[in-house]
């Protein structure tokens, strides 16, 4: 897979819904409202009008409330003012986070639908680095699966980034519960690291989740991950994903 | 009627079909998404549900006995 610099991965423009396939000003909603969802301090999403809303139907086999899109948006961790645009783009629906503390590169999910159902994709999770390590990414990506769960959907998908540096989605995603395959060479080095397996017959891990259940699992992932994986949260009854989000969730008491 | 638990082989064919249809979406990865700074609790998460090798290092195993602690 085509590895990218940490340059390379912030480049380029940052998707806004001024896109194709939207309604006119008259049936492009705007609704605000407060509480729970968005931390208390009042989302508002702009832009789920008539088109929109018919895509939504489309895509989650129902009408999703307001809420659950700024939710599924991962909207769900922030405090203060939040706004959510959605908009239809190639025949998906875009949705984007604005607020003080999403990074330049911003928050940008598409929701869609293919043969497996519906599913999230996470284009872009940027925070601001003052609003890093402050739980407000893990809160906002367990509230997002709720409410995915609650919707009908099936995965969510990302494309987790390591550049040898400072970015390290790779691991963080893995630590939260995101899955993926380990690849040939992946199975080989640990191998290679724990000779005495094969002895005992143990067979090495085929997958992240599998790794992780591994000691020193973590630690293999972290180094040997390639430079762009793509994962998966599964959000079946019994994902092994969903176990680990919770478990974490249940630790923040962010879930009782 | 409980659904049939699902086998390592099911959840790795599952896997590959999910990454597959990804790429057929068109989705691009040259934007990866990352996180510079190390996420809330997380390195202590782990550490309280699998020990890393430097974990078994010091407790003499080597860090190379699989475990599976991981709870449900």
């Amino acid at each position: 897979m085509q590895s990218v610099t940490l340059a390379e991965a912030t480049r380029g423009h940052r998707w806004r819904c001024d896109i194709g396939g939207r309604g006119n000003a008259t049936d492009r909603g705007s609704s605000k409202f407060g509480g729970g969802t968005a931390g208390g301090g009042g989302a508002t999403l702009e832009g789920y009008g008539t088109a929109e809303r018919a895509l939504a139907r489309k895509i989650f086999g129902k009408n999703v409330s307001d809420k659950d899109i700024v939710t599924m948006a991962g909207a769900g961790g922030f405090t203060g003012k939040v706004t959510v645009e959605i908009g239809i783009r190639d025949g998906k629906l875009q949705v984007d986070i604005d607020h003080k503390l999403v990074g330049k590169d911003g928050i940008t999910q598409t929701f869609y639908r293919d043969k497996g159902g519906a599913k999230i994709y996470m284009d872009s999770y940027f925070l601001k680095p003052e609003a890093q390590g402050k739980g407000i990414g893990g809160k906002s990506l367990y509230l997002q699966k709720e409410a995915a769960i609650r919707n009908g959907v099936k995965e969510i998908n990302l494309y987790a980034l390591r550049d040898g540096t400072k970015a390290f989605g790779h691991r963080a995603w893995a630590d939260v519960g995101f899955e993926a395959k380990l690849t040939n060479t992946q199975k080989d080095n640990w191998q290679r690291a724990n000779p005495l397996d094969a002895l005992r017959g143990v067979k090495p891990p085929t997958t992240v989740r599998g790794l992780y259940e591994r000691a020193g699992g973590r630690e293999f992932w972290s180094r040997h991950a390639e430079g762009l994986t793509a994962m998966h949260m599964k959000l079946n009854r019994g994902s092994k994903s969903v176990k680990v989000l919770d478990a974490y969730a249940m630790k923040k008491g962010w879930r009782k | 009627m409980p659904q049939a638990k699902q086998t390592d082989a099911q959840r790795l064919k599952e896997l590959e079909e999910s990454t597959e249809l990804l790429e057929k979406q068109g989705f691009k990865p040259r934007r990866g998404v990352m996180i510079e700074d190390d996420p809330d609790g997380l390195d202590e998460f782990w550490s309280e549900r699998v020990p890393s090798s430097e974990q078994l290092s010091r407790d003499g195993s080597g860090g190379r006995e699989a475990v599976h602690t991981v709870s449900p």
